[in-house]
C-alpha cells in the first residue's frame, strides 16, 4: 500500500498534535509538583504569560481583552521567577502545608503559527486546589498560546489565559495555569 | 439574639481586648448592615468610571446591590438595583452604558435617576399606578477629588464633615495633579471566607503583619539581598486617625516605591521629578516623606488603598463569614504610559488575588474567622492592646489623633469605637461627628 500526499499530511499533524500533547502533559505535572525549575525550561525567554479579569457585561458592550484592563497576570520571564521566588523563600507560612494541584490539559487545536517555527495552540484547562481540611477550589480556563518549536520539544512563547470566572471564588490565585 | 448593652461590652477599649463574636455573630452582622451600612457614607466608584452620560457600574453598599449612573444632567446618581414591581434585579452587568435600565420580568423600565419611566403593555397600567411614587431608592450621593460616595441615610452629616481631618491624608493620593486621578479599566474581585473587618482593620493599622506574613514577599522582592530578621523600628512612623478613618506608614518617601521597582529605577525616578510640583499642592511633608512611604489605609468603614501601589479596593459584606474584595488600580490622569504599566503590574504582582504579598492575607483572615466556630474558641477575647491609648490630637504636623511609631493597635481600636458608635446609636444625633 502505498500513503498518499494526503495521508502523509495527517500522520505530520498527528505527529505533531502529539508532541503538543505530551509537552502539556509535562508541563501539567511540573506545575502538579511545583516544579519550576523544570517549568522555567519550558518557557521562552521573552515569554509573554497574559491573564485578563473578566467582568460581566451586555453583549453590546463587550470589547476585546486589554493588558491594559485590569489583570491577573501580565508576565515575563523575571517577574513569573519573582512570584516563584515568594514560594521558595523558606517562608511562605500559608504554602505550608502544600496546596494539592492537579492540572488537565483538554480540547488541544493545534495549527501552524504565524511565524516559521511556531504553532499556534488552544486549549482548555482545568486547575483544580485542594488545602488543608476541606478546602478546595476548580478553576477553568482557555489558553491561547504560541509554542515554538525547538530541538526536541516546544517553548511557550506567548499564553493568554481567559478564565470562565468573573469573582474568584477563593481567597487567592496561587497557581499558574 | 443579644442587644445593645450586650455589644457596648465586647469591645474594651482602655486595655485594648475585643470580643471575638463581632466577626462571627449573625445578629450582630445583621446590626451592621442596618445601624452602619444602610447609614455610613460609603465609597462606590471612581468618577471615570461613569465619565459620560449613560455609564454605569453595579456595586454593592452593604449587601444592597446599587447602580451608579451618570444622568444626562450631568449627576452621578445611586439607586437600588432592584424592580419596584416584583423585586428583581433590573441590571446584570457590572460595568457599561445603558440609556435606561428595563427589567426581565415585565419590562419595567427605569431611567437613569431612577424614575420609573414605563412597562410593557402600559395602557393595562391606566389609573392603578402612578409612576412618580414607584421609582427607585436614591442614595445621597456626593464625591471627594474624584471618589464618589453614597449614604441611604438622609440625616447623615455632609461627605466633608463624615471624612473630617482625614481629607488631608486623602489628598496626598487624590490631589497630587491639577488634572486628578482616574481608574484603569475593570476590577478584579475576589472571594474570601471571612469576616469584612479583617480586611478593613488590616488595611487600617497592622504594621506589624507586614514583616511576618509577608516574609516571604518581601524576601521574594528583595533580589537576593538580605532581609533583616527583626525590621528596625522607625520612631518617626505613625498611626492617624480621624473619624474612624486611618493611616499607617512611615516619612522616608521611597519603602514603597522601591518595593514595587523590582530593581528598575524608573518609578522612583518619575516620582522624583514630579515631587516639586507635588510639593507644591501638597507641602514638603506630604510631598517629598509621606508619599511614596510604606503606607497603608481605611476609610471607615471598609474602603482601603494602598498609596504608590494604588489599588483601592473595598470589602464587600456577604454575612458575618464572608466577603467579595473589589480592587482596581488609581493613577494620575497625567501619568505617561510607561509609568501606568508599571503601577498597573505593580499591582497584579503584589497586591491582588495573585500577588505575592496578597495571597498571604487571605488564609489568615479566613482562619481567623472560621477557628470562632468553636464555643470555647470563641469566649476568649482578643489582644488589641498594643500602645492602646497613645495617640494624640494636637501633632504640629499632622491632623488627626497620632500616634508613633506605627507599631500599635492605635487605629485598629480606633476603627472599633466608631464601629461602635455605628452600631450602638439610634440615629445620626447619636453619633460623634468628630472622633
Amino acid at each position: 500500500m502505498t500513503t498518499t500526499n494526503t495521508q502523509q499530511t495527517d500522520i505530520e499533524n498527528m505527529l505533531l498534535w502529539h508532541q503538543v500533547n505530551q509537552f502539556y502533559n509535562q508541563e501539567a505535572r511540573a506545575l502538579d509538583e511545583e516544579d519550576y525549575a523544570t517549568w522555567f525550561t519550558m518557557l521562552a525567554d521573552d515569554i509573554h504569560y497574559w491573564m485578563p479579569s473578566r467582568e460581566s457585561l451586555f453583549r453590546k458592550d463587550e470589547t476585546s481583552d486589554e493588558t491594559g484592563n485590569m489583570n491577573h497576570y501580565n508576565e515575563s520571564l523575571p517577574s513569573l521567577q519573582l512570584r516563584v521566588a515568594r514560594l521558595h523563600s523558606g517562608a511562605a507560612w500559608a504554602e505550608d502545608p502544600r496546596t494539592r494541584y492537579r492540572h488537565l490539559v483538554t480540547n488541544l487545536e493545534v495549527e501552524l503559527g504565524d511565524n516559521e517555527g511556531e504553532v499556534k495552540v488552544r486549549s482548555n484547562t482545568l486547575v483544580y486546589r485542594n488545602r488543608l481540611e476541606r478546602e478546595e477550589y476548580w478553576l477553568l480556563a482557555k489558553r491561547e498560546d504560541v509554542l515554538r518549536i525547538t530541538d526536541n520539544s516546544f517553548k511557550v512563547a506567548k499564553r493568554k489565559i481567559t478564565p470562565d470566572f468573573s469573582s474568584l471564588l477563593s481567597k487567592n490565585l496561587n497557581v499558574f495555569l | 439574639m443579644g442587644n445593645i448593652e450586650e455589644l457596648k461590652g465586647m469591645i474594651d477599649f482602655k486595655n485594648g481586648h475585643i470580643d471575638r463574636r463581632i466577626f462571627w455573630e449573625d445578629w450582630i452582622y445583621q446590626l451592621e448592615l442596618e445601624k452602619l451600612f444602610a447609614k455610613s457614607w460609603l465609597f462606590v466608584a471612581h468618577e471615570s468610571q461613569v465619565k459620560n452620560t449613560g455609564d454605569f457600574i453595579t456595586t454593592y453598599m452593604g449587601q444592597d446591590n446599587v447602580i451608579v449612573t451618570r444622568h444626562k444632567d450631568g449627576a452621578i446618581h445611586v439607586f437600588t438595583n432592584s424592580c419596584t414591581h416584583r423585586g428583581n434585579r433590573i441590571c446584570f452587568a457590572d460595568r457599561g452604558k445603558a440609556r435606561q435600565f428595563t427589567c426581565n420580568y415585565h419590562g419595567w423600565a427605569f431611567g437613569t435617576n431612577g424614575d420609573l419611566l414605563g412597562m410593557h403593555e402600559e395602557e393595562h397600567y391606566k389609573g392603578h399606578i402612578d409612576k412618580s411614587k414607584n421609582g427607585l431608592q436614591n442614595a445621597r450621593v456626593e464625591t471627594y477629588k474624584g471618589l464618589v460616595f453614597a449614604c441611604f441615610d438622609d440625616e447623615a452629616p455632609r461627605l466633608e464633615e463624615f471624612l473630617g481631618d482625614f481629607r488631608w491624608y486623602l489628598d496626598i493620593i487624590l490631589d497630587q495633579t491639577e488634572e486628578g486621578t482616574e481608574f484603569l479599566g475593570g476590577s478584579i474581585r475576589n472571594m474570601y471566607n471571612a469576616n469584612w473587618k479583617f480586611g478593613a482593620e488590616n488595611f487600617i493599622g497592622d504594621s506589624l503583619h507586614v514583616g511576618w506574613t509577608h516574609a516571604s514577599g518581601a524576601k521574594a522582592v528583595s533580589m537576593g539581598h538580605e532581609v533583616p530578621e527583626y525590621m528596625p523600628v522607625d520612631p518617626s512612623s505613625f498611626h492617624a486617625n480621624a473619624n474612624g478613618h486611618g493611616w499607617e506608614g512611615g516619612i522616608d518617601g521611597v519603602g514603597t516605591l522601591e518595593l514595587i521597582s523590582s530593581g528598575n529605577p524608573r518609578l522612583v525616578e518619575y516620582y522624583e521629578e514630579q515631587r516639586q510640583s507635588m510639593a507644591k499642592r501638597l507641602g514638603d511633608l506630604r510631598a517629598r516623606k509621606i508619599y511614596g512611604s510604606v503606607i497603608s489605609a481605611t476609610v471607615f468603614p471598609n474602603f482601603s488603598f494602598l498609596p504608590g501601589i494604588n489599588t483601592m479596593r473595598t470589602w464587600l459584606p456577604k454575612g458575618p463569614r464572608q466577603f467579595e474584595l473589589r480592587a482596581w488600580t488609581m493613577v494620575n490622569k497625567n501619568m505617561p504610559d510607561d509609568i501606568r504599566e508599571i503601577v498597573q503590574n505593580a499591582c497584579a504582582m503584589t497586591f491582588s488575588p495573585s500577588g505575592i504579598f496578597e495571597m498571604d492575607d487571605g488564609e489568615n483572615w479566613e482562619n481567623s474567622t472560621i477557628a470562632n466556630e468553636g464555643f470555647v474558641t470563641r469566649k476568649q477575647n482578643l489582644h488589641y492592646g498594643l500602645r492602646v491609648g497613645t495617640s494624640r490630637r494636637d501633632d504640629p504636623e499632622l491632623p488627626g489623633n497620632i500616634s508613633r511609631p506605627m507599631y500599635s493597635d492605635v487605629n485598629q481600636l480606633a476603627f472599633y469605637q466608631r464601629w461602635i458608635d455605628f452600631l450602638t446609636a439610634e440615629s445620626w444625633d447619636d453619633i460623634p461627628k468628630v472622633r
